[in-house]
């Protein structure tokens, strides 16, 4: 019974069905919030943005060298960042220029829809 | 068309022609990986699964279209299945639909046929049915899988659509009313798909055995966050449940805290404003029933032992139960850390490093201390090492466009003053290229430096150490929850299964034997 009271306050708690998958997919070229989590690539020297992480959508976004220290302090923790998409995504890899990043509170229970992308504007591919 | 094309389904249609086994195979996915990037896919262990129970049974007529130039999943593909494969594209995909349509033509009452779908799976176009499917030359519906099951259907054999990417839950929708064909996907509708389930999916492939149960044996051994499902009533009966649970599962992210942390975005929270509780979830009898139900399961059967009758756990919901109930509180502490660590932070001094190309970086206390300057300086000493023992650098359209340090060069000088040596076949950017490197590194010492100063505050120190620590819980609890998920739904599904009037109802998956 104090479970089916928590599970019902859990549901009730909720703001409305219709906001859950928050995060969608990658449209096009444009400004958009990633959520997501940085990770160093070893063989590569180069850092990564991770998103989907896990999941068989999982994509690798290549940080420009310019755009490493701004991911310095985020490595291997949940960020979200603002970033503009010039090129479209493609194949599980795509190209980005980061503008902002700030910490992101996890909800690893959700898997991969733990991340996503959020389009902001929308802009044209270069 | 393509030679190849034509060529290939050529040679399909000719086996066709000649004996056709009692069991056919159409393998088709591996799209969408980058081939500069990975020589693996992650297709690749299902797929050797899946290879070594074709080879073991020696019962399957193949016919595959997968993947496209990855080293290890080619070379799978090469030793573990008989067929040629050509890689798997959008005219691929038409016409090998086309030639197993002329298969299934063919073919004699009470045949099989299998389709296994394997590749990166995106959500539906307005005008599709089922849902996209990545090949290597971009998405494509698998709307044509319909053309199949009508023709089956007309012919009365035996066709099974297993389909394991992203999304695929979407496929369900080309289910005739009369279910005439098995069904089975990775994931629900509007869920990212994970290797786990495939690869446990293949692993559970054996002679003999139908397709109702290697889907439950996939199912209670996979342990991540998909939501598999299969058209049998059973199948459709624990999906409605688990929708009820995905439900309560999902309540965090609607959570609108500490908007400065950004935990989510403005036009999140505008989303849920204008929505606001009108729309609101309440628990209605059905999911009442599901909790009872799943109470009642906890201790279902029980074993003769030689001297008692013991009650026996067909499933232990209680791990489940305080699971959700540890993990709601382990999210409520973490949110409260990062709200005490905002309220530090708001206080904090900034401090700015300058890197190369004039970009300037300011770190608050927090972000500063969170930097693993060993890393940092790993990746640059690793890239010296590189340009040092390396040919000329070749710089990348990146590199030549956002690093100004490579274009304006003067006097044999780069804009920094490192010198630029003109050898016989041009400038040599190696000296610049490892001063660019180096003052990365710089930079890193003196952030290491700063470090040292700032790690002298015990409370932020605290409240860092708190949230990985919240956090890592989190993450392990997360796992536990969806492994106990897994079984809960399982334990459900046989229950449904074994019921009376679930047993009379057609069952195409059943049906399906191996």
């Amino acid at each position: 019974m104090k479970f089916l009271i928590l599970i019902i306050l859990i549901i009730i708690s909720s703001s409305s069905i219709a906001q859950v998958n928050q995060f969608g997919e990658f449209k096009s070229c444009g400004e958009y919030d990633v959520a997501g989590t940085f990770k160093i690539n070893e063989a590569e020297s180069r850092i990564e943005y991770i998103v989907f992480a896990g999941s068989k959508s999982e994509l690798r976004i290549k940080l420009k060298r310019n755009d490493e220290a701004k991911s310095a302090p985020y490595i291997n923790t949940p960020s979200l960042i603002r970033a503009i998409f010039v090129k479209p995504i493609d194949k599980q890899a795509g190209e980005f220029e980061i503008i902002s990043v700030k910490a992101r509170m996890p909800n690893p229970i959700l898997g991969a829809r733990d991340s996503g992308f959020v389009l902001i504007k929308n802009k044209k591919c270069l | 068309m393509n030679k190849k094309i034509i060529v290939f389904t050529t040679f399909s249609l000719l086996a066709n022609f000649n004996a056709i086994a009692a069991n056919q195979i159409l393998v088709l996915g591996g799209g969408g990986n980058s081939e500069k990037d990975v020589t693996k896919t992650i297709f690749d262990e299902s797929l050797q699964n899946l290879g070594n129970y074709l080879q073991s049974t020696k019962s399957w007529e193949e016919t595959i279209s997968f993947n496209h130039g990855h080293e290890k999943t080619e070379d799978i593909l090469s030793k573990s299945f008989t067929s040629p494969n050509m890689a798997f594209t959008k005219k691929s995909y038409n016409s090998q639909i086309d030639a197993y349509k002329l298969k299934i033509s063919n073919s004699a009452p009470g045949e099989q046929f299998l389709v296994y779908i394997d590749t990166h799976g995106a959500p539906p176009e307005a005008s599709d049915t089922s849902h996209q499917v990545a090949t290597n030359d971009g998405l494509t519906n698998i709307d044509r899988i319909k053309e199949l099951t009508e023709l089956a259907k007309s012919k009365n054999v035996k066709l099974a659509i297993v389909d394991l990417s992203c999304y695929s839950g979407n496929t369900q929708k080309l289910s005739e009313k009369d279910n005439s064909t098995c069904f089975i996907s990775s994931t629900s509708s509007n869920n990212y798909a994970y290797a786990d389930f495939a690869r446990n999916f293949t692993n559970n492939l054996a002679k003999g055995k139908n397709l109702e149960d290697v889907f439950t044996d996939a199912m209670a051994a996979t342990s991540s966050r998909g939501s598999p499902m299969i058209n049998t009533p059973a199948g459709k009966y624990v999906s409605e449940k688990e929708a009820l649970i995905e439900s309560s599962l999902l309540y965090n992210l609607n959570d609108p805290i500490s908007p400065s942390l950004n935990l989510l975005t403005n036009s999140m929270k505008e989303s849920i404003k204008k929505t606001g509780a009108c729309t609101q979830f309440s628990p209605d009898q059905e999911f009442l029933d599901l909790i009872n139900q799943a109470e009642n399961m906890s201790v279902k059967t029980s074993r003769f032992l030689i001297w008692e009758f013991k009650s026996q756990k067909t499933v232990d919901f209680s791990v489940l139960k305080k699971g959700l109930s540890d993990y709601a509180d382990f999210q409520n502490d973490l949110k409260n850390s990062y709200l005490e660590l905002e309220n530090l932070e708001n206080k904090s001094a900034k401090y700015t490093f300058n890197f190369p190309d004039k970009t300037n970086v300011t770190y608050t206390s927090n972000e500063l201390l969170n930097i693993d300057t060993v890393a940092f300086n790993k990746i640059y000493q690793q890239q010296i090492e590189d340009v040092k023992n390396g040919p000329e650098p070749k710089l990348t359209e990146a590199d030549i466009k956002y690093n100004e340090i490579f274009k304006k060069i003067k006097n044999n000088q780069d804009k920094t003053g490192v010198k630029i040596t003109i050898t016989e076949s041009g400038p040599s950017y190696k000296e610049s290229t490892i001063a660019f490197y180096r003052k990365f590194m710089d930079e890193y010492d003196k952030i290491k430096t700063k470090q040292d100063e700032i790690s002298k505050n015990t409370e932020l120190t605290r409240i860092l150490s708190d949230i990985k620590r919240k956090s890592d819980k989190a993450y392990e609890l997360s796992g536990t929850i969806a492994a106990e998920k897994s079984k809960f739904l399982t334990a459900l599904y046989k229950s449904t299964q074994s019921k009376q009037e679930v047993m009379a109802v057609k069952n195409p998956c059943r049906d399906f034997i191996l």
